[in-house]
């Protein structure tokens, strides 16, 4: 499991990549990624192109990042969902927290 | 083993300064005394043995941190020694250096397979010897802390176990049994859910109905048990009390939405069972596929309708965003409804892969005998992840349709309330009651008017009947009279959810009018008569025809009359038929 | 060349304070001991015993820095535990010249 953080400048989003499997090992470093960004981005987006699985704690982080963005005003985007991620955000229907992709 | 754990503290916080034990043996007098001098002067305590059978003597008498081996000795050589203190340390790493000169490889690889940690040749080294012993000193440290660690953890977590084992008996104590023991629900939890934080509740409705609810906290341990217990809380008093399916999850929400930390969340389903209509309502949230089976005697298997779940999980959103909104269907006797939490579906095998839903419907489409299916599912799941069942993680529920007085007789009759004449509490009285619009639109006036009627003793043996007889004459004063409904909508499943949908739609919108309950009740000869007068002001109803219709008992006619008519000694519309009066005698 | 090495010898001293006469006289008494067993078991032809004596005096008195003594007393361990004790006399007094030189060297010490 690894994880990156990228801001980019044009549009003032925070991007976050979990590579591996999305569990509770990664707590720490998934809210380092967004607690540690140096500037309040405008919206984040989390691509789980490299991520295989993740269980309900990950589910619990990506709410967790949501309250941080700002609750119910925040906009988080999250790309590139294979498709087991998919069903389990589905089943979740955390598409109505945030925008699939 | 505590006090193990103590002996091994102290004698771990004896060390702390770096004043070690060693045990010296050699059978050459001046080596001996040489190698006692400079561990000596290094700050360590020295014990010496002259040959290999004292070494071992020692070893047990004192103990050491450390012991240095000649290698060649009289009587039992240092090999020998070395392997009757690895046996005597067991699993205490006690580190073992060989003394000497010996050069060639064969022998020290003879001390190596002999258990030695290291050589140290002569002539002895001064610094080296010190160096090595001080090195040796922080290994041994390190070890005895890392153990003493480990077997603190290991009494933290028995503890643990068996704080948890309290708190589910108290848990045990608190919760309800409620209705899971009737014959037509089967329940499989782990012993230890509470603490997986999986829960089951399931309770029988005033109205003869039931709510089943699952449940399936994120994490484990403690936040899973303190959300288990207002959920449990919140169904059982409000299910008693009257509440809806919507009242009751709204409200468990709001309440884990407040006490439970950002991230911790129940995926859930609460199921409403309508024995009687043959209908069940579901609020699913975050959990996998529900599944309806419904055998066909015929041939293997049988139909399975999914349930998917609609919501996001309790817990996520505020009571302002929470969406209650339940999936309806129309159900037949026999048919099977399954919950499960995703601990079956993800239940794993010795190489980590997943029970997974394929599985799962193949035992449906293989199963022969219905009643089989439940245990079919743990048994596969046992077999595919081969743990016993004392130590699984899953949670499976199966309620199966029946009669609706099959049903009620696993209930029996409820043990009647004593009465004394003395104890009649309030006898006379009259309570007059209008809810205007505004309170009409998200008020359930019945918990408070039960709980008025449940203040005289002779009627609180009747609250199911009187639950029942409030209900149907609140729905249909405020659905059929105020909002004009039609009540022909709720012969078929499909009917009942587009009605739901048209009482959301009225409900939502503006509109007039009201509802006014008047309730008398008056002492009678040997009990008391409870008069229930609802009126409304909707346009009314043929109640004549109606009458006719029920007199000569044809077809269903969507109001659930011809349940109240067995209820009560006089049952009666007024005016155009927006007003009706029930009266229930009761007796000592 | 001295039959020990000085600089060890003081450094023993210094380290074992008033125990160093205790030393002196354990080790000469040791040398006794073992060069005698040494003698001893060539006479009966104990490969073993040899081996054991000779080695035991290659580790005390490596620690004086007697070097020539103790790598007589290394060949004939060597020797010893290969079971070849057809140099083993010529050893003995090797070994016996040796402790001869280191105890005169002792009894020079200041």
């Amino acid at each position: 499991m690894a994880i990156w953080a990228n801001e980019s400048g044009a549009d003032n989003k925070l991007t976050i990549k979990i590579q591996g499997r999305f569990d509770f090992s990664a707590h720490q470093e998934f809210r380092d990624a967004y607690e540690k960004a140096n500037s309040k981005p405008e919206g984040y987006v989390v691509d789980m192109s490299e991520t295989t699985y993740l269980d309900s704690s990950a589910l619990g982080m990506l709410l967790l990042l949501r309250d941080h963005a700002g609750g119910d005003t925040s906009h988080i985007e999250i790309v590139n969902c294979n498709n087991d991620v998919k069903k389990i955000l589905t089943i979740s229907n955390f598409e109505q927290l945030f925008t699939i992709k | 083993m505590e006090l193990n754990v103590e002996k091994e503290m102290s004698s771990f916080e004896a060390h702390q300064d770096d004043s070690l034990k060693v045990l010296v043996a050699d059978d050459n007098d001046s080596d001996r005394l040489i190698l006692s001098t400079i561990i000596k002067n290094a700050g360590h305590e020295v014990v010496c043995a002259r040959n290999g059978q004292e070494a071992v003597d020692f070893y047990i008498e004192h103990r050491p941190d450390i012991v240095l081996l000649d290698a060649l000795m009289p009587v039992m050589d240092g090999f020998e020694a070395a392997e009757k203190i690895r046996v005597l340390a067991a699993e205490e790493a006690i580190p073992i250096v060989f003394l000497t000169s010996l050069k060639d490889a064969n022998s020290l690889a003879k001390c190596l397979d002999a258990g030695g940690t290291d050589f140290l040749s002569k002539p002895y080294n001064k610094v080296i010897l010190t160096a090595k012993v001080r090195a040796l000193g922080r290994l041994r440290r390190l070890q005895s802390v890392v153990r003493e660690q480990r077997d603190r953890l290991a009494v933290h977590h028995e503890h643990l176990i068996r704080e948890q084992e309290v708190a589910k008996r108290v848990f045990d104590n608190i919760a309800h049994p409620g209705c899971i023991n009737a014959p037509c629900v089967r329940a499989h939890l782990s012993p230890m859910s509470v603490f997986n934080g999986d829960m089951v509740l399931a309770s029988r409705k005033p109205d003869g109905g039931m709510y089943v609810l699952i449940g399936d906290f994120t994490g484990h341990g403690l936040p899973a048990a303190i959300g288990a217990m207002p959920a449990s809380e919140i169904f059982y008093g409000m299910t008693n009390k009257g509440f809806s399916l919507q009242e009751i999850i709204a409200e468990i929400n709001k309440k884990l939405a407040h006490i439970l930390p950002v991230g911790v969340f129940c995926c859930c389903a609460l199921v409403e069972f309508s024995m009687d209509k043959n209908i069940i309502q579901v609020w699913s949230g975050g959990l996998p596929d529900l599944f309806i089976y419904r055998p066909d005697d015929s041939r293997e298997g049988g139909e399975i309708i999914n349930v998917p779940s609609k919501h996001l999980p309790l817990g996520v959103l505020s009571a302002q965003r929470f969406n209650t909104e339940v999936q309806v269907f129309e159900m037949q006797e026999g048919d099977r409804f399954f919950l499960w939490t995703d601990g079956i579906l993800e239940a794993n095998n010795i190489k980590g892969e997943m029970f997974g839903s394929e599985r799962l419907v193949d035992i449906f489409n293989k199963n022969h005998d219905s009643t089989k299916i439940f245990d079919e599912i743990l048994d596969a799941v046992d077999v595919y992840t081969g743990r016993q069942e004392q130590d699984d993680d899953h949670t499976l529920v199966e309620i199966t349709m029946v009669p609706q007085e099959e049903f009620d007789s696993y209930f029996g009759e409820k043990k009647q309330e004593k009465l004394s004449q003395k104890a009649l509490g309030p006898m006379d009285w009259c309570l007059e009651y209008t809810l205007l619009p505004q309170t009409l639109k998200d008020f359930n006036p019945l918990p408070l008017l039960t709980h008025v009627l449940m203040e005289v003793p002779g009627l609180r043996n009747h609250s199911s009947k009187l639950y029942t007889i409030l209900a149907e004459l609140y729905s249909n004063a405020l659905e059929h009279g105020v909002l004009g409904i039609s009540s022909g909508l709720k012969t078929t499943a499909h009917g009942f959810a587009e009605y739901y949908r048209q009482r959301e739609a009225a409900l939502s919108k503006d509109f007039e009018g009201s509802v006014k309950f008047v309730l008398r009740h008056k002492p009678e000869e040997g009990g008391g008569v409870l008069i229930i007068r609802v009126e409304d002001t909707g346009k009314g109803f043929d109640f004549k025809g109606f009458e006719k219709k029920l007199s000569s008992k044809e077809g269903y006619c969507g109001r659930g009359i011809p349940l109240l008519l067995g209820m009560c000694r006089r049952f009666e519309y007024f005016g155009t038929g927006n007003i009706v009066e029930a009266e229930f005698e009761w007796r000592i | 060349m001295s039959a020990i090495d000085v600089d060890m010898v003081e450094d023993l001293r210094s380290m074992l304070g008033d125990d160093f006469e205790l030393f002196l006289t354990t080790f000469r008494n040791d040398m006794d001991v073992r060069c005698q067993a040494i003698a001893e078991a060539v006479s009966q032809a104990d490969s073993d015993a040899v081996r054991r004596a000779a080695h035991s005096l290659k580790g005390s008195s490596s620690n004086l820095g007697a070097v020539e003594l103790s790598s007589a007393c290394a060949t004939l361990e060597t020797q010893a535990h290969e079971g070849n004790l057809a140099n083993a006399e010529a050893l003995v007094v090797e070994i016996e010249k040796n402790r001869q030189l280191v105890l005169e060297a002792l009894n020079n010490l200041a």
